[in-house]
């Protein structure tokens, strides 16, 4: 149920991720159209494909994503992944087992130690949850896209055995956009989450529209893949993503 | 009444007082102390979360919510912490009483909710008892039966005695008395600047010291990674920060509020606090458009609503002030105040917020956007929006003068009775 089967075939991923190894997917919301909707489906992709996960959070802690998973009908207790905490650096050890981070990123000077670590994991895909988080830390760009690009060619290196790289950040004003173009420029696939232009709905959430990246087109089998332009609608337990005007609620 | 009985393990903890939990994502709630808002909220306001209340341009209603926000805490027992930079705090002038403060208020860290019970079951009304278990927003009905609902936890004294949402009352005060037996921190931040200023100009970041010291009083038995110690029982810390990112809160970094928003989402997660924020945000405007940060600012808290008044948003001070000396308000306090705009709803451990199921007032989407208040003499309400009737009440009704210059019929002219003649059903 985790994973958004629509969204997969009208992308043509047949396994809900990116078809190609070692690839960039880089997934845009705003306020009223959060692209943390997404991430389950991309943890359900991976897990399906018996891929282990490594999932870094600057917004939310572990138990968050638990419980989301947990209504989704998956528990991350019998998956392969590895939860990073990068919201906050706390000791954490006296979290009980299921909810404890396996790995705390700390300040900056600290961060050699982390690539080490993550350089060390097999092949695995890795979802950045809030990126954009660096820059309200006071962080500059530089620092941001440093963290980005090390972790772009972790994932690079691995990209034979099926690694690929999810970002997920808030692109809504000029303080994040810099940094949005700059990550389009090192992504193949954007995916780009935006409120109705029409107007506030009870039965559609937003609009969720599909696009290449720059590096796209470095891609052997990069003429596959057609924009694509969908409404969806948040559940509790569930996100359903429809054509624009096909909405099984409505109709 | 059922006779069923959950059957609870008697190691399992009890909750914090006056927490309820939320069914749909197993977040702990605390009241805001307006029964509707807690319902647009969907329950109420998680611990763990940040709620922002964009303030009104030159009126003063956002202050009613969070002298609500700091009376529950006191009622409840929760300990207080008020951060405040522009303008002093006098709780026992500012915050709204309840019926029977003076003899049910709990002391901090103890529970006292039966005297509460007992000093309100006095006072209550008896009405058709028919109607005692209808759903309302507002009153204390609705939150004494949820507290007996199964999904609300573990039963425990603490939980069903302290009432989740007491019933304020704006006309009544809080006795100096229980104020200072309550646990209020107040942290004033003329003082912080004054220190900054004198000590460590350097870096000039109020926010820092803010969090510091957030830091420090969470530490202080509230966080959620330190065990308790035996015979101890959870409370809960309310944070007010008022008027956070006025000129008053003093730094060198625009950017400041972002980090400090930042920080205190990472402290709060991992804590039993829950904090209140008022943003002036009509000081982040330029050409009547808002600035970019205030949208990521809205992002960085888990819910985010807006108070928009009738008579400060688009009125000139001196006609504000008109108006008030001509009475104007007075005659209008039927009426509306105002519109309440939800911007983002909390949605943590959850896809979506929970209010498209919990609220009565609220049903997301399109809905989002007809909620008004008002401010009577004794409570502030959420209510929905609609128009009034079309020609008004008033014309509506008969004038005294033209009620006194019709002729009046003889005594006891009536439907089949003959005019002068004295009605034999007359009685």
């Amino acid at each position: 149920m985790a994973t958004y089967k629509t969204l997969s075939s009208s992308l043509n991923w047949s396994t809900g991720l990116s078809p190609t190894p070692g690839t960039t997917t880089l997934i845009a919301g705003g306020l009223g159209s959060e692209g943390s909707v997404l991430i389950p489906h991309f943890l359900n992709s991976a897990f399906e494909n018996k891929q282990p996960v490594i999932l870094i959070s600057f917004t939310q802690t572990y138990n968050h994503y638990v419980h989301i998973l947990r209504k989704m009908g998956v528990n991350l207790l019998n998956h392969q992944i590895q939860f990073v905490n990068a919201l906050r650096p706390l000791d954490l050890t006296s979290l009980p087992p299921a909810t404890r981070p396996h790995f705390t990123l700390g300040a900056q000077d600290q961060w050699p130690r982390f690539f080490e670590w993550l350089a060390e994991q097999p092949p695995s895909v890795v979802v950045i949850d809030g990126l954009c988080s660096l820059l309200d830390q006071g962080r500059g760009l530089d620092t941001a896209l440093s963290f980005f690009t090390r972790c772009q060619s972790v994932v690079e290196s691995g990209g034979l055995a099926g690694a690929r790289l999810v970002v997920n950040m808030f692109v809504d004003d000029e303080g994040t956009e810099p940094l949005a173009y700059a990550v389009v420029r090192r992504s193949h696939y954007v995916l780009s989450f935006e409120a109705l232009s029409s107007g506030a709905s009870s039965d559609v959430s937003g609009q969720l529209t599909a696009v290449a990246g720059h590096l796209l087109c470095q891609l052997p089998d990069s003429k596959s893949f057609k924009p694509t332009a969908l409404h969806y609608k948040v559940s509790d337990t569930t996100v359903q993503f429809f054509s624009p005007g096909q909405s099984r609620i409505v109709l | 009444m059922s006779s069923f009985k959950k059957r609870v393990p008697a190691s399992q903890p009890k909750p914090p007082p006056a927490t309820r939990i939320n069914p749909h994502s197993a977040q702990l709630l605390v009241s805001t102390g307006v029964p509707a808002l807690d319902d647009v909220l969907g329950g109420g306001l998680p611990v763990g979360g940040v709620l922002l209340i964009e303030q009104d341009r030159q009126t003063g209603y956002s202050n009613t919510l969070l002298s609500y926000f700091a009376s529950q805490a006191i009622a409840a027992g929760h300990k207080l912490c008020i951060v405040n930079a522009d303008r002093d705090v006098n709780l026992a002038s500012q915050l709204p009483g309840w019926a029977g403060v003076s003899r049910s208020a709990p002391e901090s860290g103890t529970s006292t909710g039966a005297e509460t019970e007992q000093g309100g079951a006095g006072d209550k009304m008896q009405i058709a008892w028919r109607y005692q278990n209808l759903p309302r927003v507002d009153g204390r009905e609705a939150d004494t039966q949820s507290h007996s609902e199964p999904s609300a936890g573990p039963p425990s004294t603490a939980a069903t005695d302290t009432p989740y949402c007491e019933n304020f009352d704006l006309s009544m005060r809080i006795p100096q008395k229980v104020i200072d037996r309550a646990s209020v921190d107040i942290v004033d931040g003329d003082a912080i600047a004054r220190g900054m200023s004198g000590t460590e100009n350097k870096s000039g970041d109020m926010y820092r010291h803010v969090l510091e010291k957030i830091s420090a009083l969470i530490d202080d038995g509230f966080s959620s990674l330190k065990p308790l110690p035996p015979n101890a029982e959870r409370n809960i810390l309310r944070i007010e920060l008022r008027s956070l990112g006025s000129g008053f809160w003093r730094s060198s970094d625009p950017n400041a509020i972002l980090a400090f928003l930042h920080g205190l989402r990472g402290l709060l997660r991992y804590s039993y606090a829950a904090c209140v924020i008022s943003f002036p945000a009509y000081l982040y405007e330029e050409a009547g458009v808002r600035l970019p940060i205030v949208r990521r600012i809205e992002h960085l808290c888990d819910a985010v609503i807006e108070l928009e008044s009738f008579e400060g948003s688009n009125a000139t001070p001196s006609s504000i002030v008109a108006r008030q000396i001509k009475g104007e308000a007075a005659s209008n306090s039927q009426e509306y105040h105002g519109f309440l705009h939800i911007h983002k709803l909390p949605r943590l451990n959850s896809l979506t917020a929970s209010m498209g199921r919990l609220s009565i007032l609220h049903t997301g989407g399109g809905s989002a956007n007809n909620l008004a208040f008002r401010l009577r003499r004794k409570k502030f309400s959420i209510e929905t929006y609609h128009l009034p009737i079309e020609g008004g009440v008033t014309e509506r009704r008969v004038p005294a003068k033209e009620e006194s210059n019709t002729p009046r019929l003889p005594s006891g002219a009536g439907c089949g009775s003959t005019p002068g003649r004295k009605d034999p059903l007359e009685f």
